[in-house]
């Protein structure tokens, strides 16, 4: 009964683009169901620019969100979620709602989850960075939105700040948060940010304070050392525990572990690197059926997630994550 | 030090974004099932708490429950012996309200200013003498309400580790039986700032005094939010729910401003140890890092705060830093004697405030209070009982 | 690494030290591992005034690095306010925790450091151990707190009558923090008996352990008590 030349996936991120584009290639139909009325997935809603290149997001990811629309093969359904499924690998009942409460049935072969992320709240944080008691702490997701105004302000008064902190790790490799993984993206993101920062403000003092710095390869020479040799964004290796006001400032204090020292330092404005955590996608009802099969890599247990990496070198350096195949042999691929 | 003029903020945050917890985030494992899972094994005796009580919110969202009243008053060494104003503005509070509670002499301290300070002590002991005082307030029928910040981080600590170890769970076990006491795990470990924020409108209602002129900052104590940080009380209207309302929260309702500085999260240097044999740490931590940032960044008539050692330490070290031309001089006390004062408790018969050391006549004369006629009042005190006229001053005296 | 400090020590002499903090039941939950991002340094109030670090301790530990925590063991633990600012740590480990158990070695193990450290502290622990409250109203004397002000000897010349000037009828009490009837002390003593914790003591001030065993002994007979 089932109908193993259709896969279904689930969320048009890049993920779920890419998903739905090599289904196509591989002469298959993808039914592609997102849950918002428009595809591209996070970046190309949230983000300004991006690497390596800091091409503006439009023109970077344009047309890929195009050959989705223009590709036969791929049937899209946008304000559609999945509201029920059923039945076994090779041949899964489907049922999707649109937004207007219309239900249909597909029948699918596979299913693919490729529900994406959401930024972590750093209103959780066990340190204290008051990103809830300060306009002036702001989060990456922040920082982009700013960009694409086309400036970069303290929105407490409008004004070019002087200095700027970005905060790595923020929500993610904490045991005490829950959050074990490292969100791999965010200290690219903050490289990144620092040279849009200091190309807008050539004069503003850059700081980013972390743990390790964590390229992945993918953006070392690109972004990194860019941005410590061209552009002198000071790197600081130590976290800071808390940031408080002082007067009109926020006073940073952490240890510059290099040094050895507790240090304390006002800033005009610092940027939580909000890591990942998945979205909540993941855990619908799109799972449950499938429970046997995905809980064990994805969902194994809290903070323990699984980021999954593309198969092919990405054209977009994107982490793919928690987008799992499950095909008709039912062996699980992951992408 | 200059003092500058920056713009003294309050607790009201100063962005418009809102924190909403996300329950499925929440992190904090609820030790009360357990301990009433423990308790339905026969582990244990479960002490809950008496009704009526208040549900106050904590650091994770989890509800509190806080008795108003039946408490059994676990007094502090350090503020019995050396801040006796504090206790007594609690329990005057609790008359003025007219809630029952008991004051009982089968309590010794928790024994951890020793523990943090020495480490003369292990694991079994410091739980067995938490499970014995426990122990005694369950025999009056009584709950516990613990009066210092240590004591109430402390048995927070013992109660994690007796609900993890059944091992020492059972080695604790052991030794209470041998002193022929029920072992009884309360339901909720519960500060009395806890209760103090419970209270708040009912003492918000009973304020004599205009305080509105008055700026106070709060240090919130170490032990009280940083142990076993998911149970302490965190309230959305203070700080946007990202700092512990402990303190804060009353005094504002009370009528007060609190005014925020930059080293808020900062201990105040006690050290335990260093309190009494290495003064030199906790005089420069106490004036350097908190009096000084308080009156240079918002020139505070007080300071409050809910545990001994604070007070101890933020009051105690002012002189000698005032010697060395140091900006300090403000007055040091608990939120509770605050709060007796602005209830109109007698300054020296119940808030006892000439056991501190800053001048804190000036604050008194601010809030409208007449202090000479208090001293006069309570030398009068003081002559009757050398003469033998009066044994004591009791609790008629004050009412 | 291999240390210039207490090169006399035998390595078996500290690797014995460390495995008995090691051993202790609260080790793994207070240690895990350690990023060196100095969360807990920042929030540490020891640092700011020693030459101090809970990074050091955690990252010393984590290592297994006997040398360096044997110098820790006598140079550094005491320095600690014990106010677990530093249980922030992303890890969860808890520096301070790891501190306590040092020092509860350090305890069990006489160490000379130790003593030094508690010089002039033995005297609270002859308070705590025997009455059950720490401090007394009458520890406030002027020579022991000269740098306390006028203030404390205002309060030990007016002790007596001030306390009587109290309305909580436990706190009318000079030599104790409150009133503890004697059952309960003798309850404590049971305690610190039946827990090992008067024998640590013998290890700090072997005088001030006689003279409290006496006291204990004596009480405990008296009360009826069973100890063992
Ligand atoms: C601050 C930041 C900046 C970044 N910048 C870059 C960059 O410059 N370059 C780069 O390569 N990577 C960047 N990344 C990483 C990149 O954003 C992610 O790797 C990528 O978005 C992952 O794609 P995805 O499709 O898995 O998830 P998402 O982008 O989150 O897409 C998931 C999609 O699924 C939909 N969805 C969710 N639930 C359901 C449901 N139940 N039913 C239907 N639809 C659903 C969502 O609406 C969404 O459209 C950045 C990440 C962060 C955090
Ligand atoms: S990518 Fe960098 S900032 Fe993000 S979690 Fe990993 S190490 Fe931390
Ligand atoms: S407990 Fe000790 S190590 Fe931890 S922050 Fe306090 S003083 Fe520093
Ligand atoms: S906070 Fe934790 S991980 Fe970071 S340096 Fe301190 S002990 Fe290590």
């Amino acid at each position: 009964m089932g109908n193993t030349e259709t896969v279904l996936i689930v969320g048009a991120g890049p993920g779920g683009m890419e998903a739905a584009r090599a289904v196509a290639d591989l002469g298959k139909r993808a039914i592609l169901v997102e849950a918002k009325g428009e595809i591209g997935g996070t970046p190309y809603s949230s983000y300004a620019t991006l690497t390596p290149d800091l091409q503006e997001t439009e023109e970077a990811m344009g047309h890929i969100v195009r050959g989705i629309h223009q590709n036969p093969a791929i049937d899209l359904r946008l304000n559609t979620r999945v509201v029920k499924s059923e039945g076994e690998v090779g041949a899964f009942h489907v049922t999707l709602e649109s937004e207007d409460s219309t239900q249909t049935v597909v029948e699918v072969g596979s299913i693919i989850v490729a529900t994406g992320f959401q930024h972590f709240d750093p209103g959780r944080e066990t340190q204290m960075y008051g990103y809830y008691e300060y306009d002036d702490v702001i989060t990456l997701v922040d920082a982009e939105r700013m960009f694409k105004s086309g400036a970069i302000v303290r929105p407490s008064n409008g004004e070019a700040p002087e200095r700027v902190a970005f905060i790595q790790c923020v929500g993610s490799r904490d045991r005490q948060i829950g959050n074990q993984y490292c969100s791999k993206v965010c200290c690219g993101i903050a490289s990144k940010q620092s040279i849009e920062i200091k190309r807008m403000l050539p004069n503003a003092k850059v700081f980013i304070f972390y743990i390790d710095m964590r390229m992945y390869g993918f953006w070392e020479d690109q972004i990194y050392w860019k941005a410590q040799e061209e552009y002198k964004v000071n790197y600081v290796r130590g976290i800071v525990t808390e940031v408080i006001r002082k007067g009109d400032k926020l006073l940073i204090k952490g240890e510059d572990t290099t040094m050895g020292r507790p240090m304390e330092v006002l800033m005009d404005m610092v940027i939580l690197s909000v890591g990942m955590e998945p979205s909540k996608g993941v855990d619908s009802h799109v799972i449950e059926p499938l429970e046997a099969l995905l809980f064990s890599c994805c969902r194994a247990a809290p903070g323990r997630q699984i980021f999954f990496r593309g198969i092919r070198p990405p054209r977009l350096s994107f982490a793919r994550r928690c987008a799992v195949v499950v095909s008709k042999d039912g062996d699980h691929g992951r992408r | 030090m200059e003092p500058l003029n920056l713009p003294i903020t309050g607790t009201k945050v100063e962005t418009s974004k809102v924190f909403e917890r996300d329950p499925e985030t929440v992190r904090d494992e609820d030790l009360r099932e357990a301990i009433w899972e423990l308790g339905r094994e026969g582990e244990w005796i479960v002490q809950p708490v008496p009704e009526p009580y208040y549900l106050a919110p904590t650091k994770f969202g989890r509800m509190k429950k806080i008795p108003l009243e039946h408490t059994w008053h676990h007094k502090s060494c350090g503020q019995c012996g050396h801040i006796p104003g504090y206790s007594t503005s609690i329990f005057w509070l609790n008359r003025i309200l007219g809630y029952d509670y008991f004051d009982p002499r089968d309590q010794t301290s928790c024994t951890a200013w020793n523990y943090y300070a020495s480490a003369t002590s292990n694991q079994a002991a410091q739980a067995a003498v938490a499970m014995r005082n426990f122990s005694a307030a369950y025999e009056t029928g009584y709950y516990p309400l613990i009066h210092c910040g240590t004591s109430f981080g402390h048995y927070k600590e013992v109660r994690h580790e007796l609900v993890h170890d059944a091992k020492l769970r059972r080695q604790v076990r052991a030794i209470i039986e041998k002193l022929g006491r029920p072992f009884v795990m309360p339901e909720e470990i519960v500060h009395y700032s806890e209760w103090m924020y419970a209270v708040r409108d009912e003492l918000a209602a009973r304020v004599q005094y205009d305080l509105s002129p008055i700026t106070a900052t709060v240090h919130p104590a170490c032990h009280y939010y940083k142990l076993q940080s998911g149970d302490a009380i965190y309230d959305p209207e203070i700080y946007g729910g990202q700092r512990t309302a402990a303190v804060t929260g009353v005094v504002q309702t009370l009528g007060a401003q609190v005014a925020d500085y930059s080293t808020w999260y900062d201990c105040c240097g006690f050290g335990f140890r260093h309190i009494l044999v290495q003064r030199d740490f906790t005089r420069s931590f106490a004036t350097l890092r908190k009096i000084e940032v308080m009156k240079q960044e918002a020139n505070p008539d007080v300071v409050l705060t809910h545990d001994t050692g604070c007070v101890t330490s933020l009051d105690k070290s002012q002189f000698a830093a005032k010697a060395h031309d140091r900006q300090v001089g403000v007055p040091v006390m608990s939120e509770s004697q605050f709060a007796a004062l602005a209830l109109g408790a007698h300054p020296f018969r119940v808030c006892q405030l000439h056991w501190h050391s800053v001048d804190y006549r000036p604050l008194l004369r601010k809030m409208g209070i007449d202090v000479d006629r208090a001293w006069a009042e309570f030398e009068d005190d003081v002559s009757k009982i050398k003469t033998g006229e009066l044994d004591y001053v009791t609790w008629e005296h004050v009412l | 690494m291999p240390s210039n400090l207490y090169k006399e020590v035998a390595l078996e002499e500290k690797q014995r030290l460390f495995d008995e903090v090691k051993a202790d039941p609260r080790f793994e939950t207070y240690l895990y591992g350690c990023y060196e991002c100095g969360i807990c340094v920042a929030a540490c109030p020891s640092a700011r005034f020693y030459d101090f670090s809970p990074r050091k301790i955690t990252q010393t530990l984590a290592r297994e690095d006997v040398e360096l925590f044997y110098e820790q063991l006598n140079d550094d633990i005491w320095n600690c306010s014990q106010c677990f600012s530093c249980n922030r740590c992303p890890r969860q480990n808890s520096p301070g925790g790891l501190i306590t158990v040092m020092r509860e070695v350090a305890v069990n193990n006489g160490l000379r450091s130790m003593k030094e450290a508690l010089a002039g502290y033995t005297r609270i622990i002859y308070k705590i151990m025997t009455t059950g409250t720490q401090v007394s109203p009458d520890m406030l004397q002027e020579d022991a707190f000269p740098d306390w002000g006028p203030q404390v000897k205002k309060v030990s010349e007016n002790l007596d009558v001030w306390r009587r000037a109290l309305p909580p009828e436990t706190l009318h009490t000079t030599g104790l923090s409150w009133q503890v009837e004697e059952r309960t002390m003798h309850e404590l003593y049971a305690i610190w008996k039946m827990t090992g914790t008067l024998d640590m003591i013998s290890l700090v001030d072997e005088g001030l352990h006689d003279i409290m065993e006496e006291i204990m002994d004596d009480a405990l007979e008296e009360s009826g008590l069973q100890v063992d």
